[in-house]
């Protein structure tokens, strides 16, 4: 783990090369609204899962308004992103949206309003702007 | 209100998951309260307070990861993170009479399910029950 954590704040040119790597493999089926659900990773879970690969474990159920109950991961960790990797809060969010197909004003909307971004088409977002 | 009008019951330590939620380090005995606790009060950082509203609440590997309404992006937790998370006292107090009155109410319940027992044993015994002398 220690390899690809920078101590600068900032997304080292390490951790980057093996999340567009990650990203870019195939190995990774691509959900949404969640880190990692049911359907697959968000591009923020596949971050996680580079991070610590493996550890990912459902640690129970939570039920929300919308009656969906969805499986909560021990590896929710999200402050690691902006702790660790120095992704800020308001990348991850713009990653998230990009991820799910919403802007950040359709959060919260159940359906995206255009097509998501594909895990490829992230990494290239990620090797241009971060 | 005053500062001394409020109690810390939580403080918030990082974000969790994707969509505003927040782990905080609990200071309370009955974390399983939170889901009675819908108004709640962030003590931020630079000593302003903020009313929050609780989504959901729920345990999570020693720490209790909230959501509240409004509070829906990473970025929005992590203004909170290091707040204190707060009730007034008046709700404390109202919490801990109310503890109080639902330990008398178990223990009126135990009495009653003896007496019952009681009345089972003298009545298999086909036996007056003896009220006891003044």
């Amino acid at each position: 783990m220690s390899d690809v954590i920078s101590t600068e704040k900032k997304l080292s040119p390490a951790f980057k090369a093996r999340w567009l790597e990650a990203l870019r493999s195939g190995k990774y089926e691509q959900g949404r609204k969640m880190l990692k659900g049911p359907q697959g990773f968000c591009c923020l879970g596949v971050a996680l899962d580079v991070i610590d690969s493996g550890q990912w474990m459902a640690s129970g159920w939570g039920n929300r308004d919308d009656g969906y109950e969805l499986p909560r991961y021990d590896m929710s960790d999200t402050s690691l992103l902006s702790r660790e990797l120095g992704i800020d809060g308001p990348t991850c969010d713009k990653l998230a949206c990009l991820n799910d197909g919403i802007t950040e004003e359709e959060r919260v909307d159940e359906e995206p309003a255009r097509a998501p971004l594909t895990f490829a088409q992230i990494a290239d977002w990620i090797e241009a702007n971060l | 209100m005053a500062d001394t009008d409020f109690v810390t019951i939580a403080k918030v330590v990082k974000t969790q998951g994707r969509i505003g939620e927040v782990a905080t380090e609990i200071f309370t005995d009955f974390p399983e309260k939170f889901a009675e606790r819908k108004k709640l009060f962030a003590l931020l950082p630079d000593d302003s307070r903020r009313e929050l509203e609780l989504e959901d609440a729920w345990p999570h590997k020693g720490q209790m990861v909230l959501k509240f309404v409004g509070v829906d992006s990473i970025s929005d937790a992590e203004l909170l993170i290091g707040s204190e998370i707060q009730i007034t006292k008046l709700w404390s107090a109202l919490s801990v009479e109310r503890e109080r009155v639902d330990e008398i109410r178990n223990q009126a319940n135990a009495l009653r399910k003896t007496a019952d027992k009681l009345d089972s044993i003298n009545a298999a015994l086909d036996c007056p029950i003896v009220e006891p002398q003044a």
